[in-house]
C-alpha cells in the first residue's frame, strides 16, 4: 500500500549521522516531569529518601505513576516554568549503584482471550507502566478510549523531518522488541498489524526484512512529503486503527515481559551546533546540557530546539528530557531572513495539507474585508510558514488566532450558559410563579365550581321546592 | 513584531525560496526575450527596456517615498519596465514605454488602495495606456526581414509597416507566414512578443521553478485554441487556426507573464483554471464581435477585477464538497 501526501513540503534531507544507539552517562540529577503544578501531582516519598529503580516517585491525575529511572535521591520538587507554563519536576541525585532484579509491574494474570476487549485493565496497566506514545508524546492510556475500540494497530516509523530519526533509528536498533510489543498488543486488543515507514534508502533493508520475515504485517509505504502524520492520520480515523510509535511498542514489550515501567526516552541529538550528532537512549528527566556535551555541540549555538525542526520550541541547556522530547537540535546560525510584506502569491493555499487559507489570516488581522476565516482543522505542520516568500509567521498567527478564538468562544460559551442558567431561573422561577398562579386558578376554579355546585345544589333545592309545591297542590 | 528569523515559534526552517528569488526568476526568464529581440532589431530594445525599468523604479521609489515607506524594489521594477518594454512594437519612440510604466507604477501601486492593489495587473494597465494614448504607434509593425538594424535613440519616420496576424485574422484573410515563421518568431509583433519557441522554453522553466500560475496560462490557450479550432476566422486548416488565434496579438506572451503572473492570478487551481477559461473565452469574443485587436487586455483587466470573487467560489465549492 502507499499513502501520498498530494500537498505538503519536501524538507532538505541529511543522513550524515550514526543510525545505532548510544547510551549517554548518567547526569548528576535529574528532573522528572510531573505535570503540570495546577493538576497537584501527588507525591508518594519524603525528602532525601532514596529510591530504587524503578521506585514510585508520584502519581498524576490521570492514573500515571511515576518512576525512578536509576537508583537515586529524592531531593525536592521544583516548579519550573516549560512550554510558557509552570511544572512541577522531580529533583533526583544519582547515586550510582548497581541496582537489585526487580519486577514490578504484573501482567501475568491476562489471559489473552478473556481480556481482549477489556480496555480498563489494560488502560490501568499502561498506566501504571508509565508508557509513552512517541507518535502522539501522550500517555499510552490516555490514546486508548474504551468508547472507540480499534481494530488495527500501526506503527509509525516515518521520519519525514530534518534532523530527527528516531523512528527509523528505534526500528533499526530494537526491531525485535519493538516487533515484539507489536504482537503483544495486536493480540491484547485483537487487532490487525500494520507499519508505516517513509520510503529511502535507510529504510530499504528494513522494508526486505519485512517483506520476507513479517508476511503477516502489512506494510504501508509514503513518499516522505511533510507532513506525513495528516495523511496516517487520516487513513487512521478511515481505518478505526491506533498509531503508535516504536519506543512505545518497545516499552509494551519490557513492561509486559519483564515488568519494568518506562522511565527512558530514545531521541535524536542533531542540528549543525553539533559536531557528533547521535541517537540517545536517556533516562527521562535528564538535563539537555548532559546530552549537549556527550554530543561534542558547539558551545555558541544560536537556537537549541526540543521537539521537531518544524513543530518544536525553543528550550535551555537546563531544561529537562521530557516525554515531549523527540530530538534535541542546535542550530549554529541565524536563517538570513528578510521579511518582507505578503505579495499574493498564494503558495501557502497550495501548499496547506488540510487544504486551509493561510493566506486570509494577514486580511484578516489587516481587517481588510474579511471578519472570520475557519482555521479550526489547521493541524499545526508549519507548511505554509516554511514555503511563504515574505518569511511571515503564518503558523503563529493562526495559533494566536485559534487561541482567541477559543477564548473568545469559551466566554461566549460562560456567557450563553449564565443567559441559559439565568433564563432557566428565570424559567423556574416562571414556572414557579404560573404554578402559583395555577394553583390560585384552580383554588379559584375550585372556589367557583364549589360555588356553581353551591347554586346548582341551591337551584335544585328550589326545584325541588318548586316540584313538592307543585305536588302539594296537586294533591 | 514577530517575524520568522526572531519567532520563538516552530518552525525553524525556512524554504530558500523568497521574494526577491521570484523576481529574480521572472527577470531572468525574460533575458532571453531580450537578447533574442536585440539580436533581430539592435539595440534599441536594451534602450527602451532599460528606459522603462528606470522610470518604474523611480516612479515607485517616489511613491513609497511619499508614502513613508522606504524599500526600493529594483527587480519588481525591473521586471514590470521590461514587461511593458517587449509588449510595444519596435519603431514606438523610446519614451513611451517609460511613460507608460511610470503611469502603471502609479496607479496601480502608489494610488490605488491596498484592497484593490489585486484586482489589476500593473503591465495590463501600462499596456492599456499605450493603447489609448498612443493607439497608431501600437499598432504598427515593421516588416521583418531578417536582421535589422533600427537606430537607438531617433525616432523612425520611414519603415514599412506590415499588417499583423491579428489584422489577417480580422479580415477573415490568411496570413501569409508560415508555422515555422511563427515559431521563429519571424511575423509583425510586439519586440519580445514573437519568439513563440523561446517563451514555450521559459513556460517550462517557470513551471519548474513554481513561479508562475500555470493553471491559468494553460486554461487561456486552451480556451482560444477551442474557440480557433471551431470558429475559424482566416478560412484555413483549423490546425493553423488555432496557431494564428494563438499567436495573434501577443497572446502567448501575456498568457505566460502577464496573465501567469502568482500576484495578480486566483489562489486556488480550480478558480485559475475558471479564471483562465473566462479570459479566453472573453478575448475571442471581444475577437469576434470587437474591432480592437488587443483584446487581451481588455479581457485580462476585465477578468481581473472578479478573480478574488473566482476564490471565493472556489473555496466554497471545496468546503461543499468536503462537508458532503
Amino acid at each position: 500500500m502507499f499513502l501520498k501526501t498530494k500537498h505538503g513540503v519536501m524538507l532538505p534531507k541529511d543522513y550524515n549521522i550514526d543510525f545505532s544507539v548510544a547510551f549517554p552517562n548518567l547526569s548528576e540529577k535529574l528532573y522528572i516531569s510531573l505535570g503540570k503544578k495546577s493538576n497537584n501531582p501527588k507525591i508518594t516519598v519524603t525528602k532525601n529518601t532514596s529510591l530504587k529503580k524503578y521506585d514510585k516517585i508520584a502519581e498524576l491525575k490521570n492514573n500515571v505513576f511515576i518512576y525512578s529511572p536509576e537508583n537515586c535521591v529524592f531531593e525536592d520538587v521544583k516548579t519550573l516554568t516549560y512550554k510558557n507554563e509552570e511544572y512541577s519536576f522531580a529533583v533526583l541525585k544519582n547515586i550510582f549503584k548497581k541496582s537489585p532484579s526487580f519486577s514490578v509491574l504484573n501482567l501475568n494474570a491476562l489471559n489473552q482471550k478473556e481480556n481482549a476487549a477489556n480496555y480498563g485493565t489494560l488502560k490501568t496497566f499502561f498506566a501504571e507502566a508509565s508508557i509513552i506514545n512517541d507518535y502522539s508524546n501522550k500517555y499510552l492510556c490516555d490514546c486508548i478510549d474504551e468508547n472507540k475500540p480499534f481494530k488495527k494497530i500501526l506503527l509509525n516509523c516515518s521520519c519525514d523531518q530534518l534532523y530527527d530519526i528516531s523512528a527509523v533509528a528505534a526500528i533499526l536498533n530494537f526491531e525485535t522488541e519493538v516487533l515484539e510489543g507489536l504482537d503483544i498488543m495486536a493480540r491484547l486488543f485483537n487487532a490487525s498489524k500494520e507499519i508505516c515507514l517513509v520510503k529511502n534508502y535507510k529504510t530499504k533493508s528494513v522494508f526486505k526484512n519485512f517483506k520476507k520475515e513479517h508476511k503477516d504485517i502489512k506494510l504501508i509505504k509514503t513518499n516522505g512529503k511533510y507532513p506525513v502524520s495528516c495523511k496516517l492520520n487520516e487513513y487512521a480515523e478511515k481505518e478505526n486503527c491506533i498509531i503508535l510509535g516504536p519506543e512505545c511498542l518497545k516499552a509494551v514489550y519490557r513492561a509486559v515481559n519483564f515488568g519494568e515501567p518506562q522511565t527512558t526516552k530514545l531521541l535524536t541529538v542533531w542540528g549543525n551546533a553539533i559536531y557528533n550528532p547521535a541517537f540517545l537512549l536517556c533516562p527521562l528527566g535528564t538535563p539537555i546540557y548532559h546530552l549537549l556535551n556527550f554530543c561534542n555541540s558547539q558551545k555558541q549555538f544560536e537556537k537549541l530546539i526540543s521537539g521537531n525542526i518544524m513543530t518544536g520550541f525553543l528550550t535551555e541547556p537546563e531544561d529537562p528530557v521530557t516525554i515531549y522530547t523527540n530530538s534535541v537540535i542546535a542550530l549554529k546560525e541565524k536563517e538570513n531572513i528578510i521579511k518582507r510584506e505578503c505579495i499574493n502569491c498564494g503558495k501557502c493555499l497550495d501548499i496547506c495539507p488540510k487544504s486551509l487559507t493561510p493566506f486570509y489570516i494577514l486580511k484578516l488581522i489587516n481587517g481588510e474585508g474579511l471578519t472570520k476565516v475557519n482555521f479550526k482543522n489547521c493541524i499545526n505542520c508549519g507548511c505554509c510558514d516554511y514555503i511563504c516568500p515574505a518569511k511571515i509567521p503564518l503558523r503563529f498567527l493562526i495559533n494566536r488566532y485559534n487561541q482567541n478564538n477559543k477564548t473568545e468562544i469559551k466566554a461566549e460559551n460562560k456567557n450563553s450558559k449564565n443567559k441559559k442558567s439565568k433564563n432557566e431561573n428565570a424559567k423556574n422561577d416562571g414556572i414557579k410563579d404560573k404554578n402559583n398562579i395555577k394553583d390560585k386558578n384552580t383554588e379559584n376554579a375550585n372556589s367557583k365550581s364549589e360555588t356553581s355546585k353551591i347554586e346548582i345544589s341551591k337551584n335544585e333545592t328550589s326545584k325541588n321546592k318548586t316540584s313538592k309545591n307543585k305536588k302539594e297542590a296537586n294533591v | 513584531m514577530i517575524t520568522a528569523s526572531n519567532s520563538p515559534f516552530a518552525p525553524f526552517l525556512h524554504a530558500k525560496e523568497s521574494v526577491f528569488s521570484l523576481r529574480f526568476d521572472t527577470v531572468t526568464a525574460l533575458m532571453p526575450l531580450i537578447i533574442i529581440a536585440t539580436v533581430q532589431n539592435g539595440l534599441r530594445v536594451l534602450v527602451l527596456c532599460a528606459l522603462s525599468a528606470l522610470a518604474a523604479f523611480i516612479t515607485e521609489t517616489l511613491g513609497n517615498f511619499a508614502k513613508l515607506k522606504i524599500k526600493p524594489a529594483p527587480l519588481r521594477a525591473a521586471t514590470l519596465g521590461i514587461c511593458i518594454a517587449l509588449l510595444c512594437p519596435i519603431t514606438v519612440p523610446i519614451y513611451m514605454p517609460a511613460i507608460a510604466s511610470a503611469v502603471a507604477v502609479l496607479i496601480v501601486r502608489v494610488i490605488l488602495p491596498k484592497d484593490f492593489k489585486g484586482l489589476f495587473s500593473t503591465p495590463a494597465i501600462g499596456w492599456l495606456f499605450m493603447l489609448s494614448v498612443w493607439p497608431e504607434q501600437m499598432m504598427q509593425f515593421p516588416v521583418k526581414t531578417g536582421f535589422f538594424e533600427f537606430p537607438v535613440f531617433k525616432n523612425i519616420t520611414d519603415c514599412n509597416y506590415a499588417w499583423s496576424l491579428a489584422q489577417y485574422l480580422q479580415f477573415g484573410e490568411k496570413p501569409p507566414q508560415r508555422m515555422l515563421d511563427i515559431l521563429m518568431g519571424q511575423f509583425p509583433g510586439g519586440i519580445g512578443t514573437t519568439c513563440t519557441l523561446a517563451i514555450i522554453a521559459i513556460t517550462v522553466f517557470f513551471i519548474y521553478r513554481k513561479s508562475i500560475a500555470w493553471q491559468v496560462s494553460l486554461s487561456m490557450m486552451c480556451t482560444v485554441a477551442v474557440f480557433g479550432f471551431f470558429i475559424n476566422r482566416a478560412g484555413v486548416n483549423p490546425f493553423y487556426s488555432v496557431v494564428y488565434e494563438l499567436a495573434a496579438s501577443n497572446f502567448i506572451y501575456v498568457a505566460i507573464f502577464i496573465a501567469g503572473d502568482i500576484i495578480n492570478a486566483p489562489k486556488l487551481p480550480l478558480s485559475r483554471i475558471f479564471y483562465g477559461v473566462l479570459i479566453g473565452v472573453l478575448t475571442m469574443i471581444l475577437r469576434y464581435y470587437g474591432l480592437y485587436e488587443h483584446c487581451v487586455v481588455f479581457a485580462l483587466t476585465i477578468a481581473g477585477l472578479i478573480s478574488g470573487v473566482c476564490d471565493n467560489l472556489a473555496i466554497n465549492l471545496r468546503t461543499l464538497i468536503r462537508s458532503k
